[in-house]
């Protein structure tokens, strides 16, 4: 409707000033920069096209984004949603203020005589110079006493006295008139709020004082600062620093009452418009906002305090009001009361700032105040119940390996737990471990026995200190152990052979006497070997290590034949013998043609699509021999006709008997290349 | 390609500095008399030097909207190309500093441009892996041809006589031959980041993105030579054999500018040149002119005993 001062100030302060205005750069032929191109959003809050290309956003435009961003507008998709109009709802929402209801003539005098709480010119500027800087404080405080007061000084309250003693000089001046009669009232002063209904001031330093002790608050501390009790500047500055209340509301000085949540209980009775006699019904039902019958606004409802709803603190209740906006009739009182006061000044004493009450200990109010209330829940808000669950939390109570791993853990400790052997015990897989280790220690082969001894734990600490280590930094050969302890064979994860159809079947790669043996077996297995042969050279002098691998080679086996019944075993193993070496350089030779235009642009000739040189296929190659058999037929069937015609000296002759071009075929019977200058005069190629 | 005994390797010290590219600069190169040099500079603009007197002549700017990648410059002097990240290429002519003709079509960023015979074709290497062969007879908008075989960004392009070549992030080495119309690929297996061309044209000079060149034959593709000792591996650096096929420079992501000798690959010279990573490098007879990513350019030439 108008548009606040502070409003103005904002936007000169926060927006660079450009050099022309929007509507001259038209006229200027100029564009600005902002216009080149479009950002696109997307609502996500990511840019689109950062760098400014055109983007083609739409569904069916087949642009970039032309996904989910260009038609439905979320990641997740399209979500259905109802359209409920709020044009029915449109009076219930409507915040309607005391012009709504006016005619023209009402608006009119409404206007002429609306005393809008506005801050004075004074508390405007409460950042700026004081009016009358050059005079001093308007009751005569030296200059130099106030800079010293209030030099560097930026604190609330070091603000709020220095609002507060700014009068102007006039009224500083002159006296205090006095109001005649109740009809003249004194002009309104929204500033420090005058001290609380139960406040006596103290009567002690009244003779020394001997001044008239104005009622306007301001007014009086600067009397008390100009007092010849005045204590030296450092006193008074101590006596500002003691602990004053702190503000209860939030507002600043200066602070106009233009907001629409204030405006209810602000506005005096007098003032007020009432537009429905439902105004005991709303006082009646209270319990909601009452906005929702036609024609009976906020304003209506005079007990409704906007902000209890909002701060519901029994002391914060009416503090959020100046207490000098009080009902006009209050304030005839209190004019009254303050002539009949009149007479008897009061002088508070020095440790006392009229209109402040002393902190009873420290300020509780402002550590109330950090904790504000959380604001009210929208009407017509539906809470949705999250359940929230964090993935851990989740993996700890879903996963029923996870549960049993914590119990296993619980019940042996961590240590067990990270040993290879206790962990393929609680995965349920037959550790053979002890079974074939004991066997080995046994059997006293002294190859095995230290092959297996890593595994064998000799001692807690020491197996503690293995087996707790990861995996990837032991050393390949106890790796090795550990694996073959566990009863399970090494797959390298390049040569993992996942579906048998790579032909690489190396359960025992590392142990490559050992991959022999299992191929012999294998092969007998196949039938495409001897048994005999197999059984023949196992290298293992005792009959319990042979019955030992052979019964690990038939596990193997048999699970491989289970997983891949169609894999062709023996080649398998035979095809993994030769392996190829890898070529670092290759090179690979494919037809491509040229456009024509490019041939005629670059000057060269088109290339045949056979393709005659000596990177064609072996189908133009074959051709090609074909072609130059030919040649060479002719030229040894030619010879004859051209002897006895070079004599005759007539060239046209040959060009008769053979319409082809190959003057470049030497009588060796080989093509070669035909002389430059053909070239040149065909192609008008120097380099040829 | 026996060394010839009178070249000599560059000096020390730089003869001339430019200063005056706010960025790095990305490419260059030589005029045909060898009187003046153009770089292009990733801030978005040309400039024509005298490297002789180490004055700045003019700026070619307002047209690339971002760093522009590669030029060259046509054989009377009068035009040159410019190509950007912008997917444009420009046709500058050189007296009035104004854009001429702008060809588009690239999907992604342009790399490496290259002449045809004649001028009457332009190549234009770019990152949608594409080949694009423009005419500058006519003013057609379409290209004549795309190339399409890389499976990756092309970051080099060159011709010699009637053979295109291209280098590729993916490792391939392709020679178009216009005249038997076949493509041979020499895979290399790294990305390819430089591509020059011996004087006798049998040999080609490849540098790749693993810190290694490779000296290889036209014909059969095999490899006659490596050097290493540089860095190399995350930008276009390039490298270069000087006029006379004696020896290989090229330059290094730490700033220092190496020197092998061709045959025996044996390291005849590092030394510090820039203060970064020196991008690229252009011979013209015994002048050497370097160009860093901090848009510096420095001039180098033999000492010579008075």
């Amino acid at each position: 409707m108008r548009r606040s001062r502070s409003e103005g100030a904002k936007s000169f302060l926060g927006q660079a000033v450009a050099r022309y205005d929007v509507d001259e750069l038209d006229d200027l032929g100029k564009r600005s920069k902002r216009e080149d191109y479009v950002e696109v959003k997307r609502p996500d809050g990511t840019v689109a096209k950062a760098r400014g290309e055109r983007t083609f956003y739409g569904a069916f435009e087949g642009g970039f984004s032309a996904g989910y961003w260009g038609t439905v507008g979320s990641k997740e998709g399209w979500e259905p949603a109802s359209f409920s109009s709020s044009r029915s709802k449109r009076h219930a929402e409507a915040a309607l203020q005391v012009e709504d209801f006016m005619d023209e003539e009402d608006l009119r005098d409404h206007r002429s005589s609306r005393k809008t709480i506005a801050a004075r010119s004074e508390f405007e500027n409460s950042q700026g110079q004081a009016p009358n800087s050059s005079a001093g404080l308007p009751n005569g405080l030296p200059r130099h006493l106030e800079a010293e007061l209030f030099a560097g000084d930026n604190r609330l309250g070091t603000r709020l006295l220095r609002a507060s003693s700014l009068v102007s000089p006039l009224e500083a001046l002159s006296p205090e008139p006095v109001p005649t009669s109740s009809s003249a009232k004194t002009k309104k002063s929204y500033g420090c709020a005058p001290p609380p209904p139960g406040y006596t001031p103290a009567k002690t330093l009244v003779d020394e004082v001997g001044l008239e002790w104005p009622q306007q608050p301001g007014k009086r501390l600067a009397a008390t600062l100009t007092g010849p009790q005045v204590a030296s500047s450092s006193a008074l500055e101590a006596e500002l620093e003691r602990p004053w209340r702190s503000k209860n509301d939030l507002h600043g000085i200066g602070y106009t009452l233009g907001s629409r949540f204030c405006s209810a209980n602000s506005v005096p009775n007098s003032r007020r418009l009432y537009m429905s006699s439902a105004r005991g019904k709303n006082l009646a039902a209270k319990q909601g906002i009452g906005y929702a019958q036609f024609g009976t606004g906020v304003l209506d409802q005079d007990d409704y305090d906007a902000w209890e709803e909002v701060y519901d603190h029994e002391t914060d209740k009416h503090a959020h009001y100046h207490p000098s906006l009080r009902d006009e009739e209050a304030e005839e009182e209190q004019s009254r009361a303050a002539l009949s006061d009149l007479p008897v000044p009061s002088v508070p004493k020095i440790g006392e700032v009229p209109g402040f009450v002393q902190a009873q200990g420290p300020d509780k109010e402002s550590h109330d105040l950090r904790h504000w209330h959380p604001p009210p829940v929208p009407r017509g808000y539906k809470g949705v119940h999250l359940i929230e669950v964090s993935p851990l939390q989740e993996a700890q109570e879903g996963s029923q390996e996870h549960r049993k791993l914590l119990e296993f853990r619980e019940k042996h400790g961590q240590q067990r737990l990270l040993d290879p052997q206790y962990r393929a015990e609680l995965l349920g897989e037959q550790s053979r471990t002890s079974k074939s280790s004991a066997k080995v220690e046994s059997s006293g082969d002294g190859e095995h026995e230290a092959q297996s001894l890593p595994t064998e734990p000799l001692s807690p600490e020491v197996s503690v200190q293995r087996s707790t280590a990861p995996l990837w930094q032991v050393p390949d050969q106890h790796k090795q152990n550990l694996l073959n302890a566990l009863g399970r064979h090494f797959v390298m994860g390049q040569t993992q052979d996942m579906d048998g159809a790579a032909a690489r079947h190396e359960p025992f790669k590392n142990d490559p006497s050992k991959q022999q043996r299992y191929s012999k077996f294998c092969r007998a297995m196949e039938g495409k070997a001897a048994i005999s042969e197999a059984l023949k050279d196992l290298g293992h002098p005792t009959q319990v290590e042979r019955d030992l691998e052979l019964a690990e080679f038939g596990r193997v086996y048999r699970s491989f034949r289970q997983q891949h019944p169609e894999a062709d075993i023996v080649k398998a193993l035979e095809e993994k013998a030769t392996p190829q070496p890898a070529q670092i350089l290759q090179r690979t030779v494919t037809p491509w043609t040229p456009d024509k235009l490019l041939c005629r642009r670059w000057g060269v000739p088109e290339p045949k699509p056979s393709g005659f040189s000596d990177h064609a296929p072996p189908a133009a190659q074959q051709k090609q021999r074909k072609y130059n058999d030919q040649v060479k037929a002719k030229d040894k069937a030619k010879p004859a006709n051209t002897s006895t015609a070079l004599p005759a000296g007539s060239g046209q002759s040959t060009q008769n008997a053979d319409p082809v071009l190959h003057a470049d075929v030497a009588p060796s019977g080989e093509i070669t290349r035909p002389p430059t200058s053909l070239f040149a005069s065909i192609f008008g190629d120097a380099d040829e | 390609m026996a060394p010839a005994e009178d070249f000599q390797l560059p000096g020390p010290d730089p003869v001339q500095t430019l200063n005056g590219h706010e960025s790095g600069v990305l490419a260059m190169s030589w005029t045909q008399n060898g009187q003046y040099i153009m770089t292009a500079s990733q801030d978005k603009s040309v400039r024509l030097w005298n490297p002789h007197s180490g004055k700045h002549i003019k700026k070619f700017a307002g047209c690339h909207n971002q760093e522009v990648n590669d030029i060259r410059i046509a054989a009377d002097n009068s035009k040159f190309v410019s190509c950007g990240s912008d997917k444009l290429i420009f046709l500058w002519d050189v007296t009035s500093a104004q854009a001429i003709r702008k060809l588009t079509g690239h999907d992604r960023k342009v790399n490496a441009l290259a002449f045809g015979p004649k001028e009457d074709v332009l190549l234009s290497a770019s990152h949608d892996k594409t080949v694009k062969i423009w005419d500058l007879r006519t003013r057609a908008r379409a290209p004549i041809q795309t190339l399409t075989d890389a499976v990756d960004s092309i970051l080099c392009l060159m011709t010699h006589k009637d053979v295109i070549i291209t280098g590729s992030v993916d490792g391939g080495l392709r020679h178009y031959d216009l005249r038997k119309g076949q493509l041979v690929t020499d895979q290399l297996l790294q990305p390819i980041g430089s591509i020059s061309v011996s004087e006798d044209g049998q040999c080609l000079l490849v540098s790749t993105l693993d810190s290694s060149i490779r000296l290889l034959e036209r014909e059969d593709g095999s490899e006659l030579a490596a050097y290493s000792g540089h860095s190399n591996r995350r930008v276009k650096v390039r490298s270069s054999l000087d006029p006379s096929d004696s020896f290989v420079v090229s330059g290094s992501e730490d700033g220092m500018l190496h020197f092998w000798e061709l045959v025996e690959a044996t390291p005849l010279r590092r030394s510090k040149a820039h203060e970064a990573a020196v991008l690229c490098l252009a011979f013209h007879e015994e002048n050497l002119v370097t160009a860093a990513a901090d848009g510096t350019i420095k001039v180098w030439r033999p000492q010579r005993a008075c």
